[in-house]
């Protein structure tokens, strides 16, 4: 096998594999159970002290987790399911506080640390002399 | 008299810290400095130490209730070796094991110490500091030896939690050998600035102290994950709790300075940025410890509530506003120009990994400290918790992968496109057909996906790497290939050893990310003599025992697990009741294999049946064989002596 064609080939396996990976990407599986899962995760169990109702084995998360499979299968949306929760224990309830009001600081500082970051290492690089 | 000894002891290692703050601080401004000014400060200080921890452990084995903490803390019923932890498993005694550790590696820094050292004298002038304040505390508000009139006839017994496995044991002074391993550098880096010394002496002579605490925190962490998956029994490993982030926070960030040190060293970069990543992951162990011992965050780790919480956040602040004030008034004599060339290059990698961590370090204090503070100023009460700390954990852990396979390859100054493409051509390939065979075998979870592809992108380059290096340095001699191999990562140490850390984490995160992603729990009632199928074991209920041991009851299922017909053994979850506590401790059976782990938590048991709490995760070993990985990783780098003549000689991995 020449150079030529050895090389040809490794591109086309590489390319190849890229578009496998890329499909298996953008092909994902969303299941009512993986719902139930991810939004029990989102919810903080009522009982505990710093536990989601996913990772709780107290009862009153059991029951929660319950709730929510009926609702998924009701067929209400993930946003319905979140606000009855919040209606229900208030925003407390939420493991993850949405970016409004004062939660956005929560996304703010880190996303102003992230610039501040990124700048600070550009300005390395324009203050640098040229080099020798 | 064991109190009045052990608080004697206190005493004098408080007095001799003092004395070790004059002595060093004069020895680092006096015009000769006088090497032997300091020995008996640091004698004393490390006798002071070790005397206290004795006369702790003394009062806990021959069981002197009398002495409050002993009282509260242990018991006549407790089996010795917990006796023997009990020492370090409450507040007061943690501290006592605090400063032993601090007086340990204060000892080690005097034994560097040369005449005419004023970055040493200083150095130390800043442990005695250090010290004072936890002396202090011991002295004062978490005086372990208080004493109470009349002694009971028994005690109240060791935490459950520590009783029930041996890991809490071990755990905790793994942890304190880390958090405390970081006030040298820290020390180092403060006195370079006091005296406005420019050049990398201070982190040459730490390096290996901040590896090795490095590598103490990472086993410690680790190995705290591992407890609380063996013993807990709610299945996981990690909750992104406040007290698990506490010692995330200073493991990140002395992660960074262990990388932004290298740029230092080799190319006179980020001296300004070093001596403040020391600052803040020193700032960021005392911050910690105040979040864990304070009771300040309601959590299941913090076992203890007192005033020392207002001493722990007042030295916290002492120590921020102090360096930080010294920061702005020397760190530009000292701080080096930059002289970057190319953000393509190996030190534009470095730049992305401190970005990437301290960013994560950043994102992790913010999601911890953001509950206490919203409740300090508003009373209102909000949560923030693993979606959170996720969803930022994701993108920064893959990026950091990103940078970890490009890193080490590339090199300084300018990396040329077609040099780096030379290099990372394979690895590119052999990470995108890993991840192609991993598609094709049915997974569609995107983080999965990913995490593959990014690990075999590391494990993939770093191999390459020392195939290319050792097939070069055996063509030009009589070696064979696998002996150049071994003689290359024997002669360089540091940059192989990290290489070793960096597969851990790449087998971490794919540990990580699969067991997350495919990791099923199911919550299975069984009557006795019932069985249900779970992910294809076929779990069946034998019965009930119960038995009674010397400092607990033991009440559990015989569960017997079975695939495809064969019995593989039997499981036994168990409850364990202990005397001083209402609510009993579960001991969850583990099955653990190579490629998963099932495992079961006995959540109810009464006449009718068992409730069972059972979880299946696919490669979950591979967290701990990772994170062991990594601190194995630094150990090498520390321990292993380059062999030979050329000691000195520029190794040849960084040359490339």
């Amino acid at each position: 096998m020449s150079e030529t064609v050895r090389r040809r080939l490794g591109a086309a396996v590489t390319l190849a594999a890229l578009a496998v990976v890329v499909v298996g990407l953008f092909a994902p599986e969303d299941s009512d159970e993986d719902r139930v899962a991810a939004l029990a995760t989102r919810l903080r169990c009522p009982v505990c002290q710093s536990e989601s109702i996913a990772d709780s084995g107290s009862q009153t998360a059991r029951d929660s987790e319950r709730l929510i499979a009926e609702l998924v299968a009701e067929g209400r949306t993930d946003q319905e399911i979140v606000d009855f929760f919040v209606a229900r224990y208030g925003e407390w309830i939420l493991l993850d506080p949405p970016a409004t009001g004062r939660g956005l600081l929560l996304w703010l500082l880190p996303a102003a640390g992230l610039v501040a970051g990124v700048g600070a290492i550009l300005g390395l690089r324009r203050r640098a002399p040229a080099s020798p | 008299m064991t109190a009045a000894t052990g608080f004697g002891a206190i005493v004098v290692a408080l007095a001799s810290a003092a004395a070790l703050v004059v002595q060093g601080a004069r020895a680092q401004w006096a015009d000769g400095v006088d090497g032997t000014a300091t020995r008996l400060p640091v004698l004393g200080l490390v006798g002071g130490a070790v005397l206290a921890m004795v006369a702790l452990e003394v009062a806990l084995l021959t069981d002197d209730f009398s002495i409050e903490y002993v009282a509260r803390n242990s018991s006549i019923g407790t089996p010795t070796i917990f006796k023997v932890a009990s020492a370090w498993a409450a507040l007061e005694g943690s501290i006592v094991l605090w400063g032993l550790v601090l007086a340990g590696f204060t000892f080690f820094v005097w034994r560097s110490v040369t005449p005419d050292d004023r970055l040493g004298a200083g150095a130390l002038a800043v442990m005695g500091v250090v010290a004072v304040f936890f002396f202090g505390l011991m002295a004062t508000v978490a005086n372990p030896f208080t004493t109470v009139a009349a002694a009971p006839a028994d005690g109240f017994g060791a935490n459950p939690l520590l009783q029930n496995h041996i890991l809490m044991a071990v755990h905790p002074p793994m942890l304190y050998l880390g958090f405390v391993g970081l006030t040298t550098p820290f020390a180092f880096g403060v006195s370079a600035m006091a005296i406005a010394e420019e050049g990398p002496a201070w982190l040459e002579r730490t390096r290996r102290w901040t590896v090795v605490a490095w590598a103490f925190l990472t086993a410690g962490i680790v190995l705290g994950g591992l407890w609380s998956y063996e013993v807990l029994g709610w299945g996981g490993y990690w909750a992104w709790d406040p007290v698990e982030n506490a010692s995330l926070v200073p493991w990140l960030l002395a992660t960074a300075f262990i990388h932004s040190a290298v740029v230092q060293r080799r190319r006179g970069m980020l001296q300004a940025w070093n001596l403040a990543l020391v600052i803040a992951a020193f700032a960021s162990t005392i911050l910690g410890t105040f979040l864990t011992r304070s009771g300040v965050i309601a959590s299941v780790h913090s076992f203890t509530q007192s005033e020392v919480g207002p001493a722990l956040l007042g030295f916290f602040g002492v120590v921020v506003v102090a360096s930080f004030a010294l920061f702005a008034l020397r760190a530009h004599l000292v701080a080096s120009s930059p002289r970057l060339e190319s953000l393509s290059s190996r030190e534009g990698a470095f730049l992305a990994n401190n970005l990437l961590l301290t960013l994560f370090a950043f994102v992790v204090l913010v999601g911890t400290l953001y509950p206490i503070l919203v409740e300090a100023f508003s009373g209102d009460e909000v949560s923030v918790g693993r979606p959170f700390f996720d969803r930022a954990a994701t993108p920064l852990g893959f990026a950091l992968l990103l940078a970890m396979g490009v890193g080490p390859v590339a090199p300084y100054r300018v990396a040329r496109a077609s040099v780096l493409w030379e290099r990372l051509r394979t690895p590119v390939r052999l990470a995108l057909v890993t991840g192609a065979a991993v598609v094709l075998s049915g997974v569609r979870r995107p983080s999965v996906i990913v995490a593959v592809v990014l690990a075999a992108f590391v494990v993939a380059g770093i191999g390459r790497h020392l195939v290319v290096q050792a097939g070069r340095a055996a063509a030009g001699s009589e070696r064979s290939g696998p002996s150049a191999a071994w003689r290359l990562v024997r002669r360089d140490p540091g940059y192989w050893g990290g290489q070793l850390s960096h597969v851990g984490v790449a087998v971490l995160v794919v540990g990580i990310t699969v067991s997350g992603a495919f990791g099923v729990e199911r919550e299975i009632p069984l009557e006795p003599g019932g069985s249900a199928t779970f992910e294809g074991y076929t779990l069946t209920y034998l019965g009930p025992f119960q038995q009674e041991e010397p400092n607990r009851t033991v009440i559990g299922a015989g569960i017997e697990v079975a695939r495809d017909g064969r019995v593989l053994e039997v499981l036994e979850p168990r409850l364990n009741q202990y005397p001083n506590q209402v609510q009993a401790v579960p001991t969850p059976a583990v099955r653990t294999g190579l490629t998963e782990d099932l495992y079961l938590s006995l959540a109810r048991i009464d006449q009718s049946g068992v409730v069972i709490d059972a979880f299946h995760y696919p490669l979950i070993l591979l967290v701990w064989i990772g994170g062991f990985l990594a601190a194995a990783g630094a150990a090498w780098s520390v321990l292993v002596r380059r062999p030979g003549r050329d000691r000195t000689a520029t190794p040849e991995a960084a040359r490339v």
